[in-house]
Protein backbone atom coordinates (compact mmCIF):
# COMPACT_ATOMS: atom_id res chain seq x y z
CA UNK A 1 0.00 0.00 0.00
CA UNK A 2 1.46 3.77 -0.69
CA UNK A 3 2.51 5.61 1.87
CA UNK A 4 1.94 9.14 1.81
CA UNK A 5 6.18 9.72 1.72
CA UNK A 6 5.97 7.30 -1.34
CA UNK A 7 3.15 9.18 -2.81
CA UNK A 8 5.58 12.07 -2.53
CA UNK A 9 8.62 10.84 -3.95
CA UNK A 10 6.77 9.68 -6.71
CA UNK A 11 5.50 13.09 -7.35
CA UNK A 12 8.74 14.92 -7.21
CA UNK A 13 10.23 11.63 -9.66
CA UNK A 14 7.87 12.79 -12.02
CA UNK A 15 8.38 16.50 -12.60
CA UNK A 16 11.95 15.67 -12.38
CA UNK A 17 11.26 13.92 -15.98
CA UNK A 18 8.97 16.68 -17.01
CA UNK A 19 11.62 19.21 -16.52
CA UNK A 20 14.35 17.07 -18.59
CA UNK A 21 11.78 16.22 -21.69
CA UNK A 22 10.89 20.19 -21.78
CA UNK A 23 14.75 21.09 -21.64
CA UNK A 24 15.47 18.88 -24.27
CA UNK A 25 12.60 20.53 -26.82
CA UNK A 26 13.71 24.01 -26.07
CA UNK A 27 17.33 23.87 -27.70
CA UNK A 28 18.77 26.95 -27.94
CA UNK A 29 16.48 28.50 -25.16
CA UNK A 30 18.51 27.10 -22.00
CA UNK A 31 17.50 28.88 -19.35
CA UNK A 32 19.31 28.85 -15.64
CA UNK A 33 20.10 25.52 -14.12
CA UNK A 34 17.55 24.22 -11.45
CA UNK A 35 18.13 21.83 -9.47
CA UNK A 36 15.72 19.04 -8.37
CA UNK A 37 16.64 17.23 -5.03
CA UNK A 38 15.12 13.78 -5.32
CA UNK A 39 14.61 12.21 -1.93
CA UNK A 40 13.94 8.31 -1.39
CA UNK A 41 12.74 7.70 1.89
CA UNK A 42 12.10 3.95 2.47
CA UNK A 43 8.72 2.62 4.21
CA UNK A 44 8.20 3.10 7.66
CA UNK A 45 8.05 0.03 9.76
CA UNK A 46 5.87 -0.39 12.64
CA UNK A 47 4.80 -2.97 14.64
CA UNK A 48 2.30 -4.19 17.72
CA UNK A 49 3.07 -7.46 19.44
CA UNK A 50 1.28 -8.85 22.30
CA UNK A 51 3.88 -10.65 24.47
CA UNK A 52 1.15 -11.89 27.20
CA UNK A 53 -2.10 -11.46 28.19
CA UNK A 54 -3.73 -12.07 24.79
CA UNK A 55 -6.53 -13.43 26.24
CA UNK A 56 -8.30 -12.09 29.17
CA UNK A 57 -10.67 -13.73 31.44
CA UNK A 58 -12.80 -12.95 34.57
CA UNK A 59 -13.76 -16.12 36.16
CA UNK A 60 -16.57 -14.85 38.15
CA UNK A 61 -18.14 -11.98 37.41
CA UNK A 62 -19.60 -9.97 40.02
CA UNK A 63 -23.12 -8.19 39.30
CA UNK A 64 -23.27 -4.43 40.20
CA UNK A 65 -19.61 -4.16 40.88
CA UNK A 66 -16.32 -3.57 39.29
CA UNK A 67 -14.74 -6.76 37.92
CA UNK A 68 -10.86 -6.58 37.04
CA UNK A 69 -8.95 -8.54 34.61
CA UNK A 70 -6.93 -10.04 36.62
CA UNK A 71 -3.82 -9.82 34.07
CA UNK A 72 -2.31 -7.09 31.93
CA UNK A 73 -1.91 -7.12 28.34
CA UNK A 74 1.63 -6.54 27.41
CA UNK A 75 2.35 -4.94 24.67
CA UNK A 76 5.06 -4.33 22.24
CA UNK A 77 5.38 -1.22 19.47
CA UNK A 78 8.19 -1.13 17.66
CA UNK A 79 8.92 1.73 14.77
CA UNK A 80 11.20 2.98 12.18
CA UNK A 81 10.57 5.84 10.77
CA UNK A 82 11.54 9.13 9.21
CA UNK A 83 11.62 12.31 12.05
CA UNK A 84 10.97 14.55 8.85
CA UNK A 85 7.62 12.48 7.78
CA UNK A 86 6.54 11.27 11.54
CA UNK A 87 6.12 13.09 14.11
CA UNK A 88 4.17 10.62 16.45
CA UNK A 89 3.76 7.08 16.87
CA UNK A 90 -0.05 6.49 18.39
CA UNK A 91 -0.79 2.88 19.99
CA UNK A 92 -4.68 2.81 19.86
CA UNK A 93 -7.20 -0.10 21.28
CA UNK A 94 -10.80 0.18 20.24
CA UNK A 95 -13.61 -2.04 19.54
CA UNK A 96 -15.27 -2.36 16.29
CA UNK A 97 -18.50 -2.31 17.62
CA UNK A 98 -18.89 -0.15 20.55
CA UNK A 99 -22.50 -1.15 21.38
CA UNK A 100 -21.15 -4.67 21.68
CA UNK A 101 -17.93 -4.82 23.15
CA UNK A 102 -18.83 -7.96 25.24
CA UNK A 103 -21.81 -10.44 24.12
CA UNK A 104 -23.63 -13.14 25.56
CA UNK A 105 -27.26 -14.50 26.13
CA UNK A 106 -28.11 -12.34 24.00
CA UNK A 107 -27.15 -9.00 26.39
CA UNK A 108 -24.97 -6.34 24.67
CA UNK A 109 -22.07 -4.85 27.11
CA UNK A 110 -21.25 -1.43 25.43
CA UNK A 111 -17.24 -0.44 25.55
CA UNK A 112 -18.31 2.33 28.03
CA UNK A 113 -18.29 -0.31 30.22
CA UNK A 114 -14.94 -1.45 29.54
CA UNK A 115 -12.12 0.86 31.02
CA UNK A 116 -8.39 0.67 30.81
CA UNK A 117 -5.28 2.20 32.16
CA UNK A 118 -1.60 2.46 30.72
CA UNK A 119 0.92 3.64 33.25
CA UNK A 120 2.98 4.55 31.16
CA UNK A 121 0.96 5.58 28.68
CA UNK A 122 -2.00 8.52 28.25
CA UNK A 123 -4.85 7.11 30.00
CA UNK A 124 -2.69 6.79 33.26
CA UNK A 125 -6.07 5.94 35.75
CA UNK A 126 -8.85 3.85 34.51
CA UNK A 127 -10.66 5.44 31.14
CA UNK A 128 -13.82 4.21 29.57
CA UNK A 129 -12.51 3.27 25.77
CA UNK A 130 -15.77 5.72 24.44
CA UNK A 131 -13.03 8.39 22.53
CA UNK A 132 -13.22 9.05 19.06
CA UNK A 133 -10.56 7.41 16.26
CA UNK A 134 -6.95 8.58 16.60
CA UNK A 135 -5.45 9.72 13.26
CA UNK A 136 -8.47 7.45 11.54
CA UNK A 137 -7.71 4.18 13.70
CA UNK A 138 -10.34 3.48 15.82
CA UNK A 139 -14.43 3.72 15.93
CA UNK A 140 -16.47 6.49 16.88
CA UNK A 141 -17.34 6.17 20.84
CA UNK A 142 -15.52 2.67 20.98
CA UNK A 143 -11.65 3.57 21.29
CA UNK A 144 -8.74 4.50 23.87
CA UNK A 145 -5.74 6.18 22.75
CA UNK A 146 -3.20 4.51 24.80
CA UNK A 147 0.25 6.22 24.07
CA UNK A 148 1.36 9.25 21.72
CA UNK A 149 4.87 8.75 21.57
CA UNK A 150 7.19 12.01 19.92
CA UNK A 151 9.15 10.61 17.31
CA UNK A 152 13.01 12.39 17.16
CA UNK A 153 15.94 11.88 15.51
CA UNK A 154 17.16 10.27 18.48
CA UNK A 155 14.14 7.48 18.80
CA UNK A 156 13.22 7.10 14.99
CA UNK A 157 14.40 3.10 15.29
CA UNK A 158 12.92 2.07 18.56
CA UNK A 159 9.95 0.04 20.62
CA UNK A 160 8.60 0.21 24.02
CA UNK A 161 6.72 -2.01 25.81
CA UNK A 162 3.54 -1.17 27.94
CA UNK A 163 1.28 -2.93 30.12
CA UNK A 164 -2.81 -2.71 29.43
CA UNK A 165 -4.39 -3.03 32.52
CA UNK A 166 -8.99 -3.54 32.05
CA UNK A 167 -11.61 -3.55 33.74
CA UNK A 168 -15.34 -4.11 33.71
CA UNK A 169 -17.05 -1.62 35.15
CA UNK A 170 -20.83 -3.14 36.20
CA UNK A 171 -21.83 -0.52 38.44
CA UNK A 172 -25.20 0.26 37.73
CA UNK A 173 -25.59 -2.24 35.03
CA UNK A 174 -28.49 -4.71 34.77
CA UNK A 175 -27.93 -8.25 36.63
CA UNK A 176 -26.52 -10.46 33.79
CA UNK A 177 -27.46 -14.06 33.42
CA UNK A 178 -25.23 -16.61 34.28
CA UNK A 179 -23.25 -17.31 31.18
CA UNK A 180 -19.97 -16.76 29.32
CA UNK A 181 -20.03 -13.14 27.65
CA UNK A 182 -16.81 -12.66 25.39
CA UNK A 183 -15.40 -10.02 22.93
CA UNK A 184 -12.77 -8.81 21.00
CA UNK A 185 -10.55 -5.72 21.71
CA UNK A 186 -8.22 -4.58 18.71
CA UNK A 187 -5.02 -3.34 19.32
CA UNK A 188 -2.93 -1.02 16.30
CA UNK A 189 -0.50 1.81 16.07
CA UNK A 190 -0.79 4.21 13.75
CA UNK A 191 1.51 7.63 13.59
CA UNK A 192 0.98 11.06 12.43
CA UNK B 1 7.36 28.84 -17.76
CA UNK B 2 5.56 26.00 -16.63
CA UNK B 3 8.28 24.50 -14.84
CA UNK B 4 8.30 26.84 -11.83
CA UNK B 5 4.36 26.66 -11.32
CA UNK B 6 5.04 23.01 -10.95
CA UNK B 7 7.31 22.98 -8.81
CA UNK B 8 5.92 25.51 -6.55
CA UNK B 9 3.17 22.66 -6.98
CA UNK B 10 4.92 20.03 -5.63
CA UNK B 11 6.89 22.84 -2.83
CA UNK B 12 3.16 23.26 -1.89
CA UNK B 13 2.43 19.73 -1.51
CA UNK B 14 5.11 19.25 0.82
CA UNK B 15 4.48 22.04 3.13
CA UNK B 16 1.36 20.56 4.28
CA UNK B 17 0.97 19.83 7.77
CA UNK B 18 2.23 16.87 8.96
CA UNK B 19 -0.31 16.64 11.62
CA UNK B 20 -2.92 16.35 8.67
CA UNK B 21 -1.53 13.93 7.62
CA UNK B 22 -2.57 10.30 9.02
CA UNK B 23 0.34 7.77 7.89
CA UNK B 24 1.17 4.13 7.90
CA UNK B 25 -0.54 1.93 10.52
CA UNK B 26 0.31 -1.02 11.90
CA UNK B 27 -1.32 -4.63 11.44
CA UNK B 28 -3.92 -5.06 13.97
CA UNK B 29 -3.85 -6.99 16.86
CA UNK B 30 -6.58 -8.76 18.96
CA UNK B 31 -7.32 -9.21 22.61
CA UNK B 32 -10.01 -11.89 23.02
CA UNK B 33 -12.26 -10.82 26.24
CA UNK B 34 -13.88 -13.48 28.18
CA UNK B 35 -16.50 -12.80 31.22
CA UNK B 36 -17.84 -15.83 33.02
CA UNK B 37 -21.26 -15.33 35.43
CA UNK B 38 -21.36 -18.42 37.32
CA UNK B 39 -25.38 -20.09 37.94
CA UNK B 40 -25.98 -18.46 41.39
CA UNK B 41 -29.11 -19.13 43.85
CA UNK B 42 -30.04 -17.48 46.81
CA UNK B 43 -32.48 -17.73 49.56
CA UNK B 44 -34.04 -15.24 52.01
CA UNK B 45 -36.08 -15.23 54.66
CA UNK B 46 -37.61 -12.34 55.07
CA UNK B 47 -38.09 -11.18 58.39
CA UNK B 48 -40.90 -10.40 60.20
CA UNK B 49 -43.02 -11.46 56.99
CA UNK B 50 -42.93 -15.50 56.63
CA UNK B 51 -41.83 -14.81 53.02
CA UNK B 52 -38.59 -16.60 51.38
CA UNK B 53 -37.25 -14.80 48.44
CA UNK B 54 -35.33 -17.24 46.01
CA UNK B 55 -33.21 -14.95 43.31
CA UNK B 56 -31.39 -17.40 40.60
CA UNK B 57 -29.14 -16.60 38.05
CA UNK B 58 -28.57 -19.34 35.67
CA UNK B 59 -27.10 -20.09 31.84
CA UNK B 60 -30.42 -19.87 29.68
CA UNK B 61 -28.39 -22.33 27.56
CA UNK B 62 -28.92 -24.64 30.27
CA UNK B 63 -32.40 -25.48 30.89
CA UNK B 64 -33.59 -27.09 34.42
CA UNK B 65 -35.76 -27.00 37.21
CA UNK B 66 -35.48 -24.94 40.38
CA UNK B 67 -37.10 -26.06 43.41
CA UNK B 68 -37.12 -24.72 47.15
CA UNK B 69 -37.12 -27.14 49.76
CA UNK B 70 -37.96 -26.44 53.64
CA UNK B 71 -36.18 -28.79 55.79
CA UNK B 72 -37.66 -29.11 59.37
CA UNK B 73 -34.92 -30.48 61.52
CA UNK B 74 -37.18 -31.89 64.12
CA UNK B 75 -40.09 -34.05 64.19
CA UNK B 76 -43.31 -32.54 63.10
CA UNK B 77 -46.85 -34.02 63.58
CA UNK B 78 -48.41 -33.61 60.53
CA UNK B 79 -51.39 -32.06 62.50
CA UNK B 80 -49.71 -29.30 64.05
CA UNK B 81 -49.35 -27.49 60.94
CA UNK B 82 -51.30 -25.62 58.58
CA UNK B 83 -50.31 -23.33 55.34
CA UNK B 84 -50.80 -19.68 55.15
CA UNK B 85 -53.02 -20.16 52.09
CA UNK B 86 -54.14 -22.90 50.18
CA UNK B 87 -53.72 -23.76 46.58
CA UNK B 88 -50.43 -26.47 45.30
CA UNK B 89 -48.13 -25.71 47.78
CA UNK B 90 -51.21 -26.97 50.50
CA UNK B 91 -51.32 -30.29 47.94
CA UNK B 92 -47.74 -31.17 48.05
CA UNK B 93 -47.41 -29.99 51.86
CA UNK B 94 -50.12 -32.83 52.82
CA UNK B 95 -48.92 -35.00 50.45
CA UNK B 96 -45.06 -35.33 51.68
CA UNK B 97 -45.68 -35.18 55.30
CA UNK B 98 -47.61 -38.66 55.97
CA UNK B 99 -44.73 -39.79 58.34
CA UNK B 100 -44.72 -37.90 61.88
CA UNK B 101 -41.52 -38.82 62.84
CA UNK B 102 -38.06 -37.73 61.71
CA UNK B 103 -37.42 -34.74 59.75
CA UNK B 104 -39.88 -32.97 57.50
CA UNK B 105 -39.36 -32.04 53.91
CA UNK B 106 -41.40 -30.11 51.95
CA UNK B 107 -40.73 -28.95 48.35
CA UNK B 108 -42.02 -25.43 48.62
CA UNK B 109 -42.26 -24.53 44.42
CA UNK B 110 -40.67 -26.23 42.03
CA UNK B 111 -39.60 -23.58 38.72
CA UNK B 112 -38.75 -24.26 35.63
CA UNK B 113 -35.79 -22.26 33.96
CA UNK B 114 -35.17 -21.49 30.34
CA UNK B 115 -34.10 -18.47 28.40
CA UNK B 116 -36.84 -17.01 29.22
CA UNK B 117 -36.01 -16.41 32.93
CA UNK B 118 -32.68 -17.27 33.36
CA UNK B 119 -32.33 -14.47 35.96
CA UNK B 120 -34.87 -13.78 38.09
CA UNK B 121 -36.58 -14.25 41.68
CA UNK B 122 -40.05 -14.75 43.27
CA UNK B 123 -41.61 -14.40 47.12
CA UNK B 124 -43.43 -17.32 48.39
CA UNK B 125 -45.00 -17.67 51.81
CA UNK B 126 -43.38 -20.33 54.06
CA UNK B 127 -45.78 -22.39 55.83
CA UNK B 128 -46.57 -21.09 59.35
CA UNK B 129 -46.69 -23.86 62.37
CA UNK B 130 -48.35 -22.89 65.83
CA UNK B 131 -45.69 -24.69 66.99
CA UNK B 132 -41.89 -23.42 66.89
CA UNK B 133 -39.73 -25.36 65.00
CA UNK B 134 -35.87 -25.03 63.15
CA UNK B 135 -36.65 -24.53 59.23
CA UNK B 136 -33.88 -24.99 56.34
CA UNK B 137 -34.66 -23.61 53.30
CA UNK B 138 -32.37 -25.34 50.65
CA UNK B 139 -32.61 -23.89 46.52
CA UNK B 140 -31.74 -27.02 44.24
CA UNK B 141 -31.27 -27.04 40.69
CA UNK B 142 -31.90 -30.22 38.70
Amino acid sequence: MPTAAHARVLLLLSSGLVTTRAAGAQVGQLGAAQVLSLVAVGPSVLGVTVISGAVQSIPSLIDGALNIFPSPVVIRTNWNVSPGQTAIVNLVAYFPVPAQALTGGGTQIPSSRVLGRMATGLPVAFTAMTQAPTAGVGTSGGSLQLFAQPISGGNKQSSRTDNLDLELDLAGFPALRAGAYSGTLTLQAVTQ
Amino acid sequence: MRHPAMLAGVLVLLATPLSAQNGPTSDTRSILLVATKPTSVGVTVLTGTGTAATSWSVDPEQPLLLSLVAVYRTEVPAAAWRLSSGGPKALTFAAQHQMETGPATLVLFTQPISSANGLGSRRDDLPVSPVRRILDLTAVTQ
